[in-house]
């Protein structure tokens, strides 16, 4: 599958630190000011993954990332 | 100018420290607060210092990489933020105030106590023995400067660390005068905390530091704030760096010690250290065979000093030695105690203090001579 996702992170740092990651193995990824998710109101930052998004989530958890959510990212 | 005050503040800083902090200045905005790209740019410089400082000083998680306004405001974070009612620290004799006066305003108010462990320059096994017999069942920390800022002489770190291991104590390295000039890995050496000013062997702008946590026994902080994570909370975040860096972080300096570190790397510290400690070899020797010269350590070498050192003309204060090389020679020194009193009252210089001496990788040959030169014609002096 080669979804995009929005993996929503707690800060500017877990969020430069798996871009950098992610960049490691492949996958691109952008860093934005995380969005709403589901109506709830967000803060911090974000990963936008335009491919690979559930893959680059599952990557981050297993390298001990706290990941607040992984939502849809088409709208990005 | 010729400049011999780097335990002060490294003078001249490269181009290209002085370029970086310039384009942040000119060029960026709040970093870590906003999306838009000028915002998003200035939260990369800051992440690249964070992540080089890490790999500078071998720490794993860049995110236990705290950007500080000073060396002393990561001193006061781990003092404070560790310290508890009825612990017990142990500091070295060789302390700055940085350490002091935090520890002491602690016990004043009635929350620790805390001794001093004797430091003897030529004998390890005796320091050690004094961090030793100093630790009881209700220390917590041990606090210690990697190398003194009025004499440069190299506490046994390594050794300390690992009777802290031991004995389950925190240990807490002061780096203030061995960062950039001597090598510093954080896990070699068994430190829970490093901290380290920007502005001085990193050569960095000054009002930057680091505090580089490498223990899951995370401090309090010092004080609340904006972050830019959690918003909502009323409660400042736990995650790392945020919990410490509430406010806005220092972009322009931080850029510049970014290119810092990165200026130190290509030098490399082997060579940096070789280079600085031929000079202060050099006024050691130059000095020592001055008749009214004081001196107060054997001559330094590589394994127990840093490339400091002080000295006195017999029957001059140390405040007009200084004013002299200004006004006459226009040689810049720090005279007095350095801000370390308790490192005079153990070496015996508490009278007057000392004339300090620190070169940097910018000095020369030249300059080293001028500076001999000088302190010659004044001790022959009767002004």
């Amino acid at each position: 599958m080669n979804e995009s996702k929005i993996i929503n992170l707690s800060s500017i740092t877990y969020a430069t630190k798996g871009r950098n990651l992610l960049y490691k193995f492949g996958i691109h990824a952008d860093i934005i000011k995380s969005p709403s998710v589901s109506g709830q109101p967000s803060c911090g930052y974000s990963l936008v993954v335009p491919y690979k998004g559930e893959a680059a989530a599952e990557l981050l958890r297993k390298k001990g990332f706290k990941i607040l959510s992984v939502s849809e990212g088409e709208d990005f | 100018m010729i400049y011999f005050d780097n335990a002060a503040t490294t003078y001249p800083k490269p181009q290209s420290v002085i370029l970086a902090s310039n384009n942040a200045l000119k060029n960026s905005a709040n970093p870590g607060r906003s999306g838009y790209k000028s915002s998003l740019k200035a939260s990369e410089l800051i992440f690249d210092c964070r992540q080089k400082a890490a790999d500078f000083f071998s720490l794993k998680d860049v995110e236990n990489c705290i950007l500080t306004p000073s060396c002393t405001v990561s001193l006061n974070t781990v003092i404070y933020g560790t310290l508890k009612k009825g612990d017990h620290c142990v500091i070295s004799s060789l302390e700055h105030n940085s350490v002091l006066r935090p520890v002491k305003k602690l016990k004043d108010m009635g929350v620790i106590s805390y001794d001093v462990a004797e430091v003897f320059y030529d004998d390890e096994d005796k320091t050690l023995e004094s961090f030793r017999k100093c630790m009881n069942d209700k220390t917590k920390l041990v606090i210690a400067t990697h190398a003194s800022n009025v004499f440069g002489i190299k506490l046994p770190v390594k050794r300390i660390g690992a009777l802290c291991k031991f004995y389950g104590v925190l240990f807490c390295l002061d780096c203030a005068q061995s960062a950039g000039v001597t090598p510093i890995d954080i896990n070699e050496i068994g430190a829970d905390f490093l901290c380290v000013p920007g502005h001085k062997g990193l050569y960095g702008p000054m009002g930057t530091g680091l505090l580089l946590i490498n223990t899951e026994k995370i401090p309090s902080s010092l004080y609340q704030g904006g972050t830019g994570s959690s918003n909502l909370d009323f409660s400042e975040p736990d995650i790392l760096p945020d919990k410490f860096e509430s406010g806005t972080l220092n972009l322009s300096g931080f850029a510049g010690l970014s290119k810092g570190i990165d200026f130190v790397n290509s030098k490399t510290i082997p060579k940096i250290h070789s280079y600085e400690m031929s000079i202060i070899k050099r006024v050691y020797n130059s000095l020592k065979s001055m008749k009214n010269v004081e001196l107060y350590t054997s001559e330094p070498d590589s394994k127990r000093f840093v490339p400091l050192m002080s000295f006195n003309i017999k029957d001059k204060d140390p405040a007009r030695v200084s004013a002299v090389l200004d006004k006459e020679f226009g040689i810049c020194v720090r005279s007095g105690f350095h801000c370390s009193p308790i490192a005079h009252k153990y070496m015996s210089t508490g009278e007057k203090g000392t004339v300090r001496l620190c070169p940097s990788v910018f000095t020369t040959s030249f300059e080293t001579d001028k500076l001999i030169n000088a302190v010659y014609l004044m001790s022959k002096s009767k002004k």
